[in-house]
């Protein structure tokens, strides 16, 4: 095995026997597995039960049914009481979430749900008009034309659809778990970086290997390890996804998954190089943090992008991130869920983080070859530069 | 053969080494001495390809030193370092294996050289759970687990304690006795004299006094003689041919006895002054060779470069 593979590998078995790293996975695991559980306990919360208490309120709750079911909100069910006392009561002891007592009123225990209010007064607005379409005259089987609208769709866009909610879901839950990843993962190569300079165990390994197959090996074994786990959560988030019963995996979802994995993969090593950079020119841990900031508000500008994109993935500005080599991870497997994204895009964001990762890698190389041996103080990034050209090679 | 030739090296402003030349030969353990900042650190970095020289070069077994070379090759930094948070087997084991060796051999001698310092049972602990003597230890089974063709220690002697010093000391014996060059720098000259065969003395980055230990020890230098006579007069030395004082030691003199100097004169003219209790000539040590050469010993005691 030749040296870069060994540096990977000890960062991939020193760091996997890691707790943190075992917890960490445990814990996204159960994550994953309570959302799931949780889905399924409180996102079907049954239909609303409405108390009538005349033949008014009971008008009203049936118009109320008729507009639920066009928009797709939860069913309610209707309890005839006697009258508006016994809807109360109804109420008071818990056997109807609402009492409809006529004349508009509403009671409730606790508020009516957030969802319910509009329509509920569409709904009265709705069963005035009819009365007074009825007194005006017009004869009765004309009503209903009367208040008939009609409304006719027509789509203008490329796309054949709007993305449903559970491609949403996907896409917001890849790109939280990828921005976290690239940030646990990039910092990690960084530290290792660190703590090498710190022990100054990097000098008796700098004597065996090159600085760049040390940098290498390491990236990619810790690069490995976050594989891994990227692997372990779309696996977990599939399952979920397909055993909650109440969302319908969305159509394309193996191609969102290979999306996310490509882009773990691109944007881990772009963001890997950011990293060691600011961890070579440091000599100690503590001081790691500052001199990483700048990545990461980098990446955090990238995971607000990502957010925004997610609102509008088919905007123009979403376009344009998902071609730009640092916000690209985090914007194509959002347009990839909203089902946007043709293949050329894809291709040419490829085609643009892999240039981008060319320019970035001897630079980051010849940094850490410059400053990988100053083991005191803390070093700029253009001294570093400058001193990884006359850089002992091995 | 290690070939160190007109090595040079500036900081800036600093001169780390200023034209250094000298060889280890197979088998031969060889001193490094001077004072701190001398250069030994850079020399050896150098030498490791940790470090680039500015001038000069560094050839072995008469070739310039290439990767495969100095993969070879067996290195204790001045400042030590293992990976603090992995067990001191696998750690063995792995940097054996950067080194080139096979797998299975790897671990094979990250085993034995642990078992040969007695920390067998500590094999599965981590490096930083044990003690500083024990972690200076593996260090030195970190230079020597891959079997190395040349062994390059800088200050191996520092911080280790009496029975610490008797292994390294014996360590050393014996891969030069397999034929390896051992090169080491260290402040402690009565055990440079004792351990090494040969010894480079620098001073300001350029060698000042280099070969065999005994015959640096005796050196161009003139003879002593230490006298110890019960004299009236104190200046009873003063004008024999060749004979000078070296150093009066609270009664007695050390006279330096040049080539034309004749002892028995000397000691004819000392039974003349007064009743002598002591006359013999004095072998001179390391230390005092070093402070002719370089200047006082005092300030080559302590760490550092």
């Amino acid at each position: 095995m030749g040296a870069v593979g060994l540096v990977a590998l000890r960062e991939l078995i020193e760091r996997g026997r890691s707790k943190a790293f075992l917890i960490a996975n445990v814990v996204i695991v159960l994550a994953i597995a309570l959302g799931v559980l949780a889905s399924q306990l409180l996102g079907d919360p049954g239909p609303t039960r409405l108390a009538v208490a005349d033949e008014e309120a009971d008008a009203l709750a049936r118009v109320l049914e008729q507009q639920l079911a066009v928009v797709g909100g939860a069913p309610v069910e209707v309890l005839e009481a006697a009258d508006a006392g016994a809807a109360e009561a109804l109420v008071r002891e818990g056997e109807a979430d609402l009492a409809l007592v006529g004349d508009g009123e509403v009671l409730a225990d606790g508020g009516v749900p957030r969802a319910l209010e509009p329509l509920l007064g569409l709904a009265a607005q709705s069963l005035a008009l009819q009365d007074a379409v009825a007194d005006l005259g017009v004869p009765s089987y004309l009503q209903p034309r009367l208040l008939e609208g009609s409304l006719t769709v027509t789509n203008v866009g490329e796309d054949d659809e709007a993305p449903d909610e559970a491609s949403a879901l996907v896409a917001f839950g890849a790109v939280v778990a990828l921005y976290a990843l690239l940030i646990i993962y990039g910092q990690w190569v960084a530290q290792g970086i660190v703590e090498e300079k710190q022990s100054r165990v990097v000098e008796v390994v700098v004597s065996t290997v090159t600085p760049t197959q040390l940098l290498a090996g390491k990236v990619l074994g810790i690069g490995l390890l976050g594989l891994f786990q990227v692997l372990l959560i779309a696996g977990a988030g599939v399952a979920g996804l397909l055993a909650a019963t109440d969302v319908a995996p969305p159509a394309g979802l193996g191609g969102v998954v290979a999306l996310v994995l490509a882009w773990y993969v691109l944007g881990y090593a772009l963001y890997a190089m950011l990293f060691a950079a600011t961890g070579a020119v440091v000599s100690r841990v503590e001081d790691l943090q500052s001199a990483a900031t700048p990545v990461i508000v980098v990446i955090l500008a990238a995971f607000f992008a990502s957010q925004f994109a997610l609102q509008d993935p088919a905007s123009t500005a979403a376009e344009v991130m998902a071609l730009v080599p640092l916000t690209a991870p985090l914007v194509q497997p959002i347009r990839g869920a909203a089902g946007l994204g043709s293949p050329l895009e894809v291709l040419a964001g490829v085609a643009l983080a892999l240039a981008a990762l060319g320019l970035l890698l001897p630079v980051v190389a010849r940094v850490y070859a410059g400053a990988v041996l100053r083991t005191r103080g803390r070093l700029s990034l253009r001294e570093a530069y400058r001193s990884g050209s006359d850089a002992p090679s091995g | 053969m290690l070939e160190l030739s007109a090595l040079g090296r500036r900081y800036g402003d600093v001169v780390a080494l200023d034209g250094l030349s000298f060889a280890v030969e197979p088998g031969q353990v060889h001193g490094f001495v001077g004072a701190n900042g001398a250069g030994k650190t850079t020399a050896m970095r150098i030498v490791m390809g940790v470090e680039r020289a500015d001038a000069g070069s560094v050839r072995w077994r008469g070739a310039p030193i290439d990767a495969a070379a100095r993969r070879r090759f067996g290195y204790m930094p001045e400042e030590r370092g293992l990976y603090p948070k992995m067990p001191c087997a696998r750690q063995l084991a792995y940097l054996a294996r950067l080194h080139g060796m096979p797998k299975a051999v790897a671990r094979e001698r990250a085993g034995a050289w642990l078992a040969r310092f007695g920390l067998a049972e500590r094999a599965g602990d981590k490096v930083e759970d044990l003690s500083l003597g024990n972690q200076q230890r593996v260090q030195l089974a970190a230079a020597l687990v891959h079997e190395p063709d040349l062994l390059v220690l800088d200050e191996p002697f520092s911080g280790l304690d009496p029975i610490g010093t008797d292994v390294m000391v014996e360590v050393l014996l014996e891969q030069a006795g397999r034929g390896v060059p051992v090169l080491f720098s260290s402040h402690q000259l009565e055990l440079v004299e004792r351990v090494c065969d040969a010894v480079a003395i620098i001073d300001a980055g350029r060698l000042v006094a280099h070969g065999a230990v005994e015959s640096l020890r005796r050196g161009d230098g003139p003879d002593l003689v230490r006298v110890d006579v019960d004299a009236s007069a104190p200046s009873w030395w003063q004008g024999l041919p060749g004979v000078g004082l070296h150093r009066a030691e609270d009664g007695r003199v050390l006279l330096e006895l040049g080539p034309e100097a004749d002892p028995d004169a000397v000691l004819d003219a000392a039974r003349a002054a007064g009743s002598v209790r002591h006359f013999g000539l004095v072998e001179r040590s390391l230390a005092e060779r070093y402070r002719e050469v370089v200047g006082d010993p005092r300030e080559a005691v302590g760490q550092g470069r």
